[in-house]
């Protein structure tokens, strides 16, 4: 008697996530509709009808990123011919696995990711470059060198093709260059009998290549990079003392920076520093937590995104992703929720090594000194300014700090266009005033909790020339003593 | 005080499994009727007692922190809300470690009832499962706490309970932050 078939083994598992998290059966799993396609699966030779079901881009990207090494190569046949009869199936694929939470797949699922990646990018074919982006937005993470196999490889296509993809690239590397100072990445490989895992390199373990890779980019695609606007600028400022950084400022940024600095950072820009986690969370607060029940939601923030090695150090680019990557309408503002100032006021308060605080304050008025008016969106510097205006009476030390760095920043950032830079800051406070951001600059000029200096600089600053100080003040410099006397009571 | 339908104990009808109710519309019951989902806001340090053949046992072997020694059964107190109310609710076992502050849990044949004497806990008891289904995107409020609710039978009908007094607005275990 032939001995029984042996019950066929549960479908291998995508994402981790113990008993507490829905299983793959439900429908509320992420895994689900993978788990529900594998099936469908179609011969070495599928046939249309096989090619046209809705469950193939899912059963295959399952199949993709589960079968052990070596993969398959009949399952690259299925993608491309998919493929090449149906579009769409292209992008289809790649949706299936963005719908992967990436934080929870498992070791050999997210080295398959990656070469699912590549494979795409390698056909140029479409889709490819929303996964590319989205990975480019987890690095560090284990594997992740082999992102920069794939965009060493394509760059000229790239820059042709798909710029903003490499302009992404940059960004995110030079970001992840100064933030992290490439701290290990979290994690490590536990695929272990795979040898396609246990070859996955980390960025960490290749940091000459990825210098070697934006300078070359910098270098022979400069007018893509141009794409990031003047957060490119501060990005490079950052890396400034690395030698071969020190070398393309000399050689290349020097002449340009002036030029860059006055395209404005594109919010596709602000959002490939941070993860898409901390996007909606931080939009959630913005967007549906009213004032005064932000505590608990900013706890969990800082637990999950800023205490971890390296999380302190994107508090920076939050604090664009906030000035710059989202500008909430007129109804949100009036709503009651916490406000964009706010979110920036407490992720200053949050920092506790001197040179990220530098670096956030520097994030946050980055649009100002560069500010011309009928060009630059009044939005963007905003929020310094009512952190400011917000702090003078409770939180005085806040806008004294800003205040002081802010004329800092005017005497020092570029000693040799300060006047330019002067103009710009002067303009920015006058646009605040004449839009109505805030009444006047009398809660600043006339508030004695602010230090005096500080209050005599300003007027000083202001008064440089008089349109503006008028404009700025909402009232001629000379009345400005009558404002203080009736500012005294909001201080 | 009145309550709604949906609170009545339903005796585990097939109905029972697959009806949602809102925090604030609990009401103690010794049924494993409970389908809702929450955030979970605040969690305190687990404890453990010996478990002396509990019916949850089980859950607390699953910890994994007995290792072959004497069983523990290991619980952990937290807080948790939806937009309409809040409520203490009783990790077991391995939920203790599973779930943190921030995390959306959906609770499938839960229930309300007094534990160990007084204490009015939500959880998921020997029947129920608790699950993540998200993180911190969800609104919440901290006040009332049903768990903070005195609770007495219904005059009308004996089997029920109705709220009779507010032992206090807010959780007085875990503090609201403000």
């Amino acid at each position: 008697m032939p001995p029984p078939l042996p019950p066929s083994p549960p479908p291998p598992r995508l994402l981790a996530g113990g008993d507490h998290h829905p299983p793959p059966t439900s429908a509320s799993s992420p895994e689900h509709p993978f788990h529900s396609a594998h099936l469908v699966l179609p011969s070495p030779s599928p046939s249309t009808a096989d090619l046209s079901s809705p469950h193939l881009p899912f059963a295959l990207a399952f199949a993709f990123i589960t079968q052990p090494s070596p993969l398959p190569r009949r399952l690259l046949v299925v993608l491309h011919a998919a493929g090449a009869r149906f579009p769409a199936f292209y992008h289809a694929f790649a949706s299936a696995l963005l719908s992967l939470p990436f934080p929870l797949l498992l070791p050999h699922p997210r080295t398959r990711l990656l070469l699912a990646a590549s494979e795409l990018a390698r056909a140029a074919a479409p889709g490819f470059a929303p996964l590319l982006v989205s990975l480019l937005r987890r690095v560090p993470f284990p594997g992740d060198a082999r992102l920069l196999e794939v965009l060493h490889e394509h760059a000229s296509f790239l820059a042709d093709e798909e710029p903003q993809v490499l302009a992404t690239a940059v960004f995110a590397f030079l970001r992840l260059l100064s933030r992290n100072r490439l701290a290990p990445a979290a994690g490590s490989v536990e695929c272990k009998d795979c040898e396609e895992c246990n070859g996955a390199k980390n960025l960490q373990e290749c940091r000459g290549r990825l210098v070697s890779f934006c300078v070359s980019v910098l270098r022979d695609h400069f007018q893509v990079c141009a794409l990031l606007g003047r957060d490119l600028v501060r990005s490079l400022h950052e890396l400034a003392l690395v030698p071969e950084f020190q070398l393309l400022w000399r050689d290349l940024i020097l002449d340009r920076a002036a030029d860059v600095c006055r395209i404005g950072t594109p919010r596709w820009c602000t959002a490939v520093a941070i993860t898409s986690e901390m996007e909606t969370q931080l939009l959630f607060m913005m967007n549906n937590v009213k004032w005064g029940d932000q505590k608990r939601y900013q706890l969990w923030f800082a637990r999950k995104h800023l205490m971890v090695p390296g999380g302190e150090e994107r508090i920076p680019d939050i604090v664009r992703f906030i000035c710059c990557g989202y500008h909430p309408t007129n109804e949100v503002m009036q709503s009651g929720v916490i406000a964009r100032w706010a979110v920036v006021g407490w992720l200053l308060t949050s920092c506790s090594k001197g040179y990220v605080v530098a670096n956030a304050k520097l994030a946050l008025f980055y649009d100002w000194l560069f500010f011309e008016k009928g060009r630059g969106s009044v939005m963007n510097i905003e929020p310094a300014m009512l952190l400011m205006v917000n702090s003078v009476s409770q939180y005085t030390d806040i806008t004294n700090m800003l205040l002081e760095f802010l004329f800092l920043l005017i005497d020092n950032y570029d000693v040799q266009r300060k006047e330019v830079i002067a103009r710009c800051v002067r303009s920015a406070f006058g646009v605040l005033v004449k839009k109505g951001v805030v009444p006047s600059l009398v809660p600043l000029t006339g508030c004695d909790k602010l230090s005096l200096l500080l209050r005599q600089k300003l007027l000083a600053f202001l008064s440089d020339t008089c349109e503006v100080a008028e404009e700025a003040c909402g009232k001629p410099i000379n009345e400005v003593s009558k404002g203080t006397e009736l500012n005294k009571r909001i201080c | 005080m009145a309550h709604r339908e949906a609170d009545a104990p339903s005796e585990g009808t097939a109905v029972s499994s697959i009806r949602t109710v809102k925090l604030k519309d609990l009401v103690p019951a010794a049924t494993n009727t409970v389908n809702t989902t929450f955030i979970v806001l605040d969690k305190a340090a687990p404890s453990a007692r010996p478990s002396h053949r509990h019916p949850h046992a089980q859950a607390a072997r699953d910890s994994g922190g007995g290792g072959g020694r004497e069983e523990k059964e290991v619980t952990c107190l937290a807080l948790v809300a939806d937009e309409t109310a809040a409520a203490h609710f009783l990790l077991w076992g391995g939920e203790c470690g599973a779930f943190e502050p921030g995390d959306i849990v959906r609770l499938t044949d839960g229930i309300f009832s007094y534990h160990r004497g007084n204490a009015l806990v939500l959880r998921a008891g020997r029947r129920g499962r608790a699950e993540k289904v998200g993180e911190f995107t969800m609104l919440f409020v901290e006040t009332p706490n049903m768990s903070e609710l005195q609770w007495g039978p219904d005059p009308n009908d004996g089997r029920r309970m109705v709220q009779e007094a507010v032992v206090s607005p807010y959780s007085q275990i875990f503090k609201p932050l403000r």
